[in-house]
């Protein structure tokens, strides 16, 4: 065939190659990113590299230093059974770490799915959303002490409960974003081509809720480290002898005039650890938001503060 | 490739869309196309023009079943594609493509325009593993893009570059019927013209029949062998092309042809001639 079109246009020029290195690009150079890097790296230093060098058992008893000051044998002091506190607060840090993870990539996982399904086939929609509506109109720290007073508190419980009181907010908010691209041009034109509803979903509507969810995720991981802090703070949370930030909070509050230490050093690590995490989510957000402007960054971060600090 | 049965490629007929309405019949509904019937030869082109909201759309959409018809019938190749279970319908659409209007939105904007055309290939198991690289790069190059192009996202590229890219993945199963709902209206007319040359010679090439909907009168004359002229979900004149354009029969056809724009000095504004 012997085409001579105006072959297009604009010649190929090299360029900033594509959307995830754009992506990646940005996030790294969000000050929120770099903030929340650096208290980071402080925090994992603080209690991951640092507590085997000082090598306290988190749980050996030594009732001849009860509730003894911080010193330097005792970073932060003692608590009520004369158990180091500094390897404790390190001990609820790596609790609270580990919860957060687990209830973020479980509830992204099931959230989406239940999400997904929802927004895809009208049928499930209905049954779905009721649920999640259902699930929702608890406050989320009332439903979570139910299902770990009616499961029994343990770390995997305490899990369980979170994914279940956080999965519904994600899936509802995947579900409007899936309602939102299946009406896409490019959507219809994928059937058009012959696609199937799975190769559709999959492939075409899913990947493009990822920048949602991310963010979202963040949240969820600060989200659940409040509400598992409160929940030990309760009594309903992981229970005693595994440290958790909360039940550290929880012993020291009888305490508190006497030795303040004891509710001192684990909120200040619960307040940086869901600081960080706050901070990388805004990074996620902004970095996926080419318009968010520093003006606006302050603003956003300081309602989700507020947010995030009251609802618990 | 070419099943050549006797009758049209693409025959519709009486086919009604009332938007609004459900099964049960209530009259309520609007009604988008009333009763349209036509039909396209193969290789041929029919032109479908008419005003905003007059229903060329939505017959475009009708005719790949992208939505379901209220009553009438779209046979292709003979085929009646409204009885078609949901699997026996994927199939069916290889042999019938889409451009759309908007080339922007009608790519996924995180997937590689190259990845974008062969998963058109891989739906259609027409990419096996070895060569359709090579058949990806012969299609870029076909329709004017170099296969460099391959790798770009769709934001990365201009209007008419995005629209090749359109066509391609049309082309790239080899249908029998394409349906170009105004596939250069979003363009300006300097790309549009390479975008007209480009369907003439990749219809000649092969033998593949067009629906060509758009509201320029200007454009659908330079394509098509038959036009049909939609008002209010009517088609009120069909014919061939010269033949309603140059004796228009019917009310409507004239006061559209006498609405084109015409600058000063020109004779007619349907100047437009069949790109060379």
């Amino acid at each position: 065939m012997t085409l001579k079109l105006n072959p297009a246009s604009t010649p190929v020029e090299p360029r900033a190659q594509n959307r995830q290195l754009t992506f990646s690009y940005r996030f790294l150079r969000r000050p929120a990113f770099r903030v929340g890097a650096t208290l980071a790296v402080l925090l994992l230093v603080l209690a991951v590299v640092i507590p085997p060098i000082v090598g306290y058992d988190p749980y050996s008893v030594d009732p001849s230093v009860r509730l003894s000051p911080p010193s330097f044998t005792h970073l932060y002091g003692t608590d009520d059974f004369g158990r180091d506190l500094f390897s404790r607060t390190n001990g609820g840090f790596q609790v609270s770490l580990m919860i957060g993870a687990s209830v973020a990539i479980s509830s992204a996982i099931l959230g989406t799915l239940l999400g997904a399904l929802a927004g895809y086939y009208r049928a499930v929609d209905a049954i779905i959303m009721r649920i999640c509506d259902g699930l929702m109109a608890f406050p989320g720290i009332l439903l979570a002490m139910a299902l770990v007073a009616s499961l029994g508190s343990s770390l995997v419980n305490v899990i369980i409960a979170l994914v279940i009181v956080l999965t519904p907010g994600i899936a509802r908010l995947i579900r409007s974003r899936v309602l939102a691209i299946k009406e896409e041009l490019f959507i219809e034109a994928m059937r058009s081509q012959g696609a199937s509803s799975l190769r559709i979903l999959l492939r075409h509507i899913l990947p493009n809720t990822l920048n949602v969810l991310l963010v979202q995720v963040a949240y969820i991981f600060a989200d659940s480290i409040m509400v598992e802090a409160a929940l030990s703070f309760l009594g309903a949370g992981v229970a005693p002898p595994t440290p958790s930030l909360g039940n550290i909070l929880y012993d020291g509050k009888q305490v508190f005039l006497t030795s303040p230490w004891m509710v001192i050093f684990p909120s200040l690590m619960l307040i940086v650890m869901v600081m960080v995490v706050n901070f990388f989510g805004d990074a996620v957000r902004e970095a996926l938001d080419p318009k968010a402007s520093r003006r606006r960054w302050t603003q956003r971060s300081k309602s989700v503060w507020l947010g995030r600090f009251s609802n618990v | 490739m070419n099943r050549s049965k006797a009758g049209p490629l693409l025959d519709v007929k009486d086919l009604v869309k009332v938007y609004g309405s459900r099964r049960s019949g209530r009259q309520n509904g609007y009604v988008a196309v009333d009763t349209v019937s036509f039909d396209i030869e193969r290789g041929r082109t029919f032109g479908l023009v008419g005003e905003s909201g007059s229903g060329k759309s939505t017959i475009g959409r009708a005719v790949l079943r992208l939505i379901e018809l209220t009553s009438g019938e779209v046979r292709i190749n003979g085929t009646n594609i409204g009885r078609l279970s949901t699997r026996e319908l994927r199939r069916a659409r290889q042999e019938m493509q889409m451009v759309f209007q908007d080339p922007y939105s009608s790519l996924n904007p995180r997937v590689r325009v190259g990845s974008t055309i062969r998963e058109a290939m891989r739906i259609c198991g027409k990419t096996r593993t070895s060569g359709h690289n090579g058949e990806l790069n012969e299609l870029l190059l076909k329709v004017g893009l170099t296969p460099e192009f391959a790798n770009r996202y769709p934001h990365e590229l201009s209007g008419g570059q995005l629209q090749r890219i359109a066509i391609a993945r049309a082309m790239s199963v080899s249908p029998s019927l394409v349906v170009l709902d105004e596939p250069t209206s979003a363009l300006d007319v300097s790309v549009q013209k390479g975008i007209l040359k480009l369907l003439t010679d990749i219809q000649i090439e092969h033998n593949v029949s067009y629906l060509f909907i758009s509201h320029d009168i200007a454009v659908v004359r330079a394509m098509s062998d038959v036009i049909g002229v939609m008002k209010a979900g009517k088609l009120v004149e069909t014919g061939a092309a010269e033949q309603v354009l140059d004796n228009p029969q019917h009310e409507y056809t004239k006061e559209l042809l006498t609405a084109v724009p015409k600058l000063p000095g020109e004779s007619a504004a349907l100047a437009f001639s069949a790109p060379e």
